[in-house]
């Protein structure tokens, strides 16, 4: 099974052509990834998998159903993006989750559990009253993901995700992602310019170049592990 | 001078003993400009959020023509009120004219506008990156909307604030409305014109101090909730 499946997919801005993709298949529950050097495409098509831009002409397909206009709205609520900077509301931590809950109508007996392990699994507990705009840029992403997480999402779309932190926050989050593949089957898709967190994160990586994705590598996440094998 | 410092003494007292003259004309303009203020901002707001954030032809000519109006004379607004609510205008036969219904009808004219003008700039103010956030959820509009005026929450706030400086201090549209009838319609504003003419030079006094410091608590709370929305 796909967790995407997409075929002639075309985009541009105006007549500026950002995308080109004969043919792209994520599979479902596994980690994969866009590499590739700042302003290749690799934000657009993670836009596009969020259905938050829609492609001009080509075909997308979400867990086998054809996506479609009029169900952008539904089907964004199945997946979650963690923007390369992501927006915090003017709340406390606690506050921010308070505002994902509401939105996707989160029954509040299942918050506190919810907003606890996420806050747990980033090193934030105990950060829940805290004000978002006083963080720093680590805790503020971590936030975000905590802010995504808590929604129990089926595809966790990262861009740049530890790009500028600090090695702690971004070991959290590398621990987070991989803990959401093995223990819920989440599908990953990350973008990043950072060859060695793909390999780290054990992806099927995809080189993003001036809108084209080149062929797919898998990489092993564990220590000492062989070289990339190509895959076809 | 000489005849300043005598009268502001006298104005002081009029004042603090709770003059009736004073106290009843600073009760009906406040109710007459809060009323007013709260319905403009009830109608600006929304109406200045949506014009933030839709693009449609003849958008520009909807700012010329807000940013027109804000700058209309009050005694234009007057008039235009004056007009719909007139023995012979459209509306003549609620009996509106010199009533402190009518004159609220007029204030919520003066403040559409204000307050549609500080939401539509409190909206794009925002970080563009809350629009991304917001659209990812995936949710109705109305929550999305319900999420924006939260994020501008300050701003909307200012909008409001900023309509009662407008129609607490505005003396063209209470004086054609409200005709100035002691006791019913007149207002702190068209009291001052009227004693000063009269050579009342105290009581405008105390009125313009009292006026004073309400534009003061609505200026403090202005900078503040603006300094917030930063």
């Amino acid at each position: 099974m796909n967790a995407y499946q997409l075929e002639e997919v075309r985009f541009a801005y105006g007549d500026w052509p950002v995308l080109e993709i004969p043919s792209l298949a994520v599979p479902a529950g596994r980690i994969a990834a866009l590499w590739g050097p700042n302003g290749s495409g690799k934000s657009t098509l993670l836009h596009l998998l969020a259905f938050l831009l829609v492609q001009q002409s080509g075909r997308v397909r979400f867990f086998g159903e054809e996506v479609r206009p009029e169900r952008l709205r539904l089907l964004r609520r199945r997946v979650g993006i963690l923007l390369q900077s992501p927006y915090l509301f003017h709340a406390t931590v606690a506050g921010n989750l308070g505002v994902a809950f509401r939105a996707r109508g989160v029954p509040r007996s299942r918050r506190g559990a919810l907003a606890a392990a996420a806050l747990e699994r980033l090193g934030l507990s105990g950060f829940e009253d805290r004000r978002a705009q006083k963080l720093s840029g680590g805790e503020a992403q971590r936030v975000a993901l905590a802010r995504l997480l808590v929604l129990e999402p089926e595809v966790l779309l990262l861009d740049e995700p530890t790009s500028h932190l600090d090695a702690a926050s971004a070991t959290r989050i590398e621990e987070t992602v991989l803990a959401q593949s093995r223990d819920r089957g989440v599908t990953v898709v990350l973008a990043s310019h950072d060859r060695g967190l793909c390999q780290r994160l054990g992806a099927r990586i995809w080189q993003v170049e001036e809108g084209r994705l080149g062929e797919a590598e898998v990489e092993n996440a564990l220590p000492g592990s062989p070289a990339p094998v190509r895959a076809s | 001078m000489d005849s300043f410092l005598p009268a502001a003494r006298a104005a002081w007292h009029l004042l603090v003993g709770f003059d009736p003259e004073v106290w009843l004309a600073a009760w009906t303009s406040l109710k007459v400009a809060s009323l007013g203020a709260i319905l403009g901002a009830v109608v600006g707001v929304p109406m200045g959020m949506a014009i933030a954030l839709s693009r449609f032809r003849g958008r520009d000519a909807v700012l010329l023509a807000l940013n027109t109006s804000m700058a209309l004379p009050t005694v234009v607004i007057g008039l235009f009120a004056y007009a719909l609510i007139g023995r012979r205008g459209p509306l003549g036969s609620l009996g509106l004219l010199f009533t402190p219904s009518g004159m609220v009808l007029g204030e919520f004219m003066l403040a559409v506008p204000i307050a549609a003008s500080f939401a539509l700039n409190a909206v794009q103010a925002l970080d563009p990156r809350l629009f991304q956030t917001i659209r990812s959820l995936g949710t109705s509009r109305w929550h999305e909307a319900g999420m924006i005026v939260r994020e501008a929450r300050f701003g909307m706030a200012a909008a409001l604030v900023a309509a009662f400086g407008r129609t607490i201090a505005e003396v063209g549209v209470a004086m054609m409305l409200g005709g100035n009838i002691r006791g019913f319609t007149r207002t702190m504003t068209t009291a001052i014109a009227l004693e000063t003419s009269k050579g009342e030079f105290e009581l405008g006094l105390a009125l313009g101090a009292f006026l004073l410091a309400v534009a003061l608590v609505v200026n403090v709370g202005l900078y503040v909730l603006q300094r917030e929305a930063r």
